[in-house]
């Protein structure tokens, strides 16, 4: 019986060292066009801040470009102009939609093709939570 | 009793088909509702002599008989560039057939760095039935301003170097040569589709 009980707390406690890490911020849908290489290519994707406090997105990464920046696209009277983000606020609770036509992750110069079906990989930098690296897509809208 | 119901039965598609004459009527009598801006009053559209990224010299009149599509963007831009290009790659192949009379043209608003070949690897990606076209700085100068383009290049602090602002409408020429539509970025592939199949029914003048 105590064995059990033992067996019972060390799961208890697992499941609290897993906690850091588990998913506070939830990505879904990560999916780029295709791109060439040299060209500048751009990530969408749906971040849900499930953790209790606030965050941001403060950067992200990857292999496959020579540089990765936030940006954000945004119209006015007609003329669309793309600016760099510092910070994306990641409010508790609350989805934040990158997509066409507004906030996106941009890959400049990129250092491969991106085909349609391939797969790569784009870490997130938050201000608080630990790094996150999410599986992104090529694919056609 | 087999007479009544005969004349019922006159009567009935009698009236029938004039509730359906009027209804033709009144469809046929009313001119076609757009769902892009229309362009008012009707102008024919400004003068567009440029190159193709291909090198052969390319001028808006050669296509009178056809529908026109033209999109100002550039190859760096990774978002509204590449969306717009690919809602007209959608927009052709729902056409089917019918896309024979369409013509997707891309003109560049970033000569500096868009090269013919970048241009040309750029939009063969969504159809190689597209043109890219570039130019001298100053006949490209002449074309935005001509068509309303602002276009402003943007010192920001990116790896990507500058970025360049600039009017993200599609332009819709008709077979008359006619600057007839345009479209807000964001104007969706089915909208876009009803104006153009309208367009296209449109006789050759």
């Amino acid at each position: 019986m105590k064995k059990y009980l033992l067996v019972f707390w060390a799961g208890i406690l697992l499941l609290a060292a897993c906690q850091p890490g588990a998913s506070q911020i939830v990505v879904q849908d990560a999916w780029a066009r295709p791109a060439g290489a040299g060209e500048n290519g751009a990530v969408f994707l749906r971040i849900t801040n499930a953790w209790p406090d606030d965050d941001a997105l403060l950067a992200a990464s990857s292999q496959v470009a020579a540089a990765v920046e936030i940006h954000r696209s945004s119209m006015q009277d007609g003329v669309m102009s793309m600016t760099p983000q510092e910070r994306v606020e990641l409010p508790s609770g609350q989805e934040v939609v990158f997509a066409p036509g507004g906030l996106h992750i941009m890959l400049v110069d990129l250092q491969q093709d991106l085909k349609v079906g391939d797969t790569f990989e784009v870490t997130l930098h938050f201000e608080n939570l630990p790094p996150q690296t999410v599986t992104v897509t090529v694919r056609e809208p | 009793m087999k007479d009544l119901s005969k004349r019922n039965l006159l009567w009935g598609g009698l009236v029938f088909g004039l509730i359906f004459a009027i209804g033709l009527w009144q469809a046929l009598s009313q001119p076609p509702s757009f769902r892009g801006a229309l362009l008012e009053p009707l102008l024919p559209a400004p003068p567009l002599q440029l190159q193709t990224s291909t090198g052969e010299p390319f001028d808006l009149q050669d296509y009178r008989g056809k529908v026109v599509l033209i999109f100002f963007g550039y190859t760096s831009c990774p978002d509204v560039c590449p969306t717009t290009l690919a809602e007209m790659r959608l927009l052709q192949a729902n056409l089917g057939a019918d896309a024979a009379d369409l013509q997707v043209v891309f003109i560049t608003v970033d000569p500096q760095r868009d090269t013919p070949e970048r241009l040309t690897t750029y939009v063969q990606r969504f159809s190689p039935q597209f043109l890219a076209l570039t130019g001298a700085e100053e006949a490209l100068q002449t074309v935005w301003d001509d068509y309303g383009i602002f276009r402003e290049i943007q010192e920001v602090d990116s790896a990507a170097g500058y970025l360049v602002a600039h009017t993200a409408r599609v332009y819709a020429v008709d077979k008359a040569g006619n600057l007839r539509l345009t479209f807000a970025f964001g104007t969706s592939a089915e909208d876009i589709q009803h104006d153009v199949q309208i367009l296209l029914q449109e006789a050759t003048p």
